[in-house]
């Protein structure tokens, strides 16, 4: 495992104000590069603010969140924006800009922060949609893509274009199970650039599955993140 | 609280609106001249942005610059044949169309026609949570949504005007000669009129199209992205976007003639 700091949280406390329904009480925690770290979510919980803690889209009340060795807060927007380029993100809902097509919600990061040319940007998307099973990149507007392949689309955008953190909310939900075998490939690989991944699901067999070699495990519960067994948990 | 600080905080309250649309054209003039403003995506909305403003609109202004052509014709050929000056049609076309009504009528067609459009669309990107997911996958919402379309209503608002007077004129000449004015060859009309132009109908040309441009495309994102938590604001905050939007068009439009002929 690399040394590399990827993602920290300092002690974070982030009450849950709406739209979050859990969130953040003394949290404490680092994830270096290439290290996975899995996130039981309780039954029924949802709304979290975790994973918009971790891209700094929320300021905790206090503590605070490191991403690349800096402080979400301290950044100018510029520079926090094109940070969060570089992580990638399978959201929990909502994850979709209904005006664009499928195709260019997937590419729309990478054609905004960077410079590589579109064909290479598309080339590399349409490999990692064959890769997780769809034929092609849907051509089309999310609204009338069926869920399973809105997805694994959404998987897609996650892991193009190489992304230092990559940030899975209940991946496999709404996916048909023969996926997963497909997303967790990419997982092994992504780690393997080095890239660190934290998977967030409600469901353990899940969970079970994708990480025996899981760098550190918590559980989301009501009363905020705590560590969950088998909890490796340093820095 | 005595009534002096009433009228003090009356006041007050009455600019806060003002200052923040004037803050954000500020915002998005300082963004513009940033070249880290442009990347292809942002380049791309505001080229999708004059399409839909500008291009797709430009039919309809014609249709309407061909109306007030003939009626503004008819108007005055009625009275300035009672006074012997048909041969001013030309300058009289330049003070109407161009000085008034032609950056006013541009200005309303765009407000109704894409600036509700603009306001409804970011309020229901807002509502449905896609601003945030554009700020989640590190675009900020302000230069993805705001400054291309604010930059694009009012480089689209100039370009009509422009294509409006064109038309009016044309418009203008032919039902002229229809009506018996005296109109003369096409190029002494079109010289009659390019001498009626004075420079400071230039400067007021600019003002009455770039400024309300860049007024109603802030309103219409401001409101837009102002909607918080349901649906139902949509609509009220279009409606809200088009009557602020008509109201600032008529201030400034009053301001800068004044300032432009007094």
């Amino acid at each position: 495992m690399s040394d590399e700091v990827i993602l920290s949280f300092e002690s974070v406390t982030l009450p849950p104000h709406p739209p979050y329904e859990a969130g953040l009480a003394g949290v404490s925690f680092s994830l270096n590069a290439a290290e996975l770290m899995l996130v039981r979510v309780e039954q029924g919980l949802s709304r979290l603010a975790f994973a918009d803690a971790a891209q700094g889209l929320v300021e905790p009340d206090s503590g605070r969140v490191m991403f690349l060795g800096e402080d979400w807060r301290s950044m100018p927007p510029n520079r926090a924006a094109e940070r969060r380029g570089s992580i990638g993100r399978v959201f929990e809902a909502n994850g979709w800009i209904s005006n664009l097509d499928v195709d260019e919600n997937i590419t729309l990061a990478q054609r905004h922060h960077t410079s590589r040319p579109e064909g290479e940007i598309v080339a590399e998307a349409s490999a990692l949609a064959a890769q997780f099973g769809l034929a092609e990149l849907p051509r089309v507007r999310p609204a009338v893509v069926r869920h399973a392949d809105l997805r694994r689309a959404e998987w897609v955008r996650a892991f193009a274009g190489s992304p230092r953190l990559i940030l899975l909310e209940n991946p496999t939900k709404e996916a048909s199970g023969n996926a997963l075998p497909s997303l967790v490939t990419a997982v092994k690989a992504a780690r393997g650039r080095g890239a660190a991944v934290i998977w967030i699901a409600d469901d353990e067999r899940i969970l079970s599955k994708v990480g025996p070699d899981a760098t550190c495990r918590f559980e989301f519960r009501g009363d905020g993140l705590v560590p969950w067994e088998g909890n490796t948990q340093h820095g | 609280m005595g009534w002096l600080s009433k009228i003090g905080v009356w006041a007050l309250g009455k600019l806060r609106g003002p200052a923040y649309v004037a803050a954000v054209i500020w915002a998005v003039l300082r963004a513009a001249v940033d070249r880290q403003t442009w990347p292809r995506t942002v380049l791309n909305v505001l080229a999708r942005q004059v399409l839909f403003t500008g291009i797709e609109a430009t039919r309809f202004i014609l249709l309407l610059a061909f109306m007030v052509g003939i009626l503004i014709v008819v108007q005055t050929q009625v009275w300035l044949s009672k006074v012997g000056q048909t041969g001013l049609l030309g300058p009289v076309l330049v003070m109407v169309v161009v000085r008034e009504v032609g950056p006013l009528l541009v200005n309303f067609v765009v407000i109704g026609r894409s600036g509700t459009a603009m306001a409804t669309e970011l309020g229901n990107m807002k509502i449905s949570g896609e601003v945030r997911l554009l700020d989640a996958l590190g675009l900020d919402p302000f230069v993805y949504l705001v400054v291309p379309r604010v930059l694009g209503a009012a480089i689209s608002i100039f370009c009509l005007t422009v294509i409006f007077i064109v038309g009016a004129f044309v418009s203008g000449y032919f039902s002229g000669l229809l009506l018996g004015a005296n109109v003369g060859q096409p190029g002494l009309f079109t010289m009659s009129v390019f001498r009626a132009v004075q420079p400071a109908d230039v400067f007021n040309l600019l003002a009455k199209t770039f400024i309300p441009g860049l007024v109603t495309g802030a309103i219409c994102c401001t409101e837009g992205l102002g909607v918080s938590t349901a649906v139902t604001e949509v609509p009220q905050a279009t409606s809200r976007a088009l009557v602020r939007s008509v109201g600032a068009l008529f201030v400034i439009s009053a301001l800068v003639s004044l300032l432009t002929y007094m």
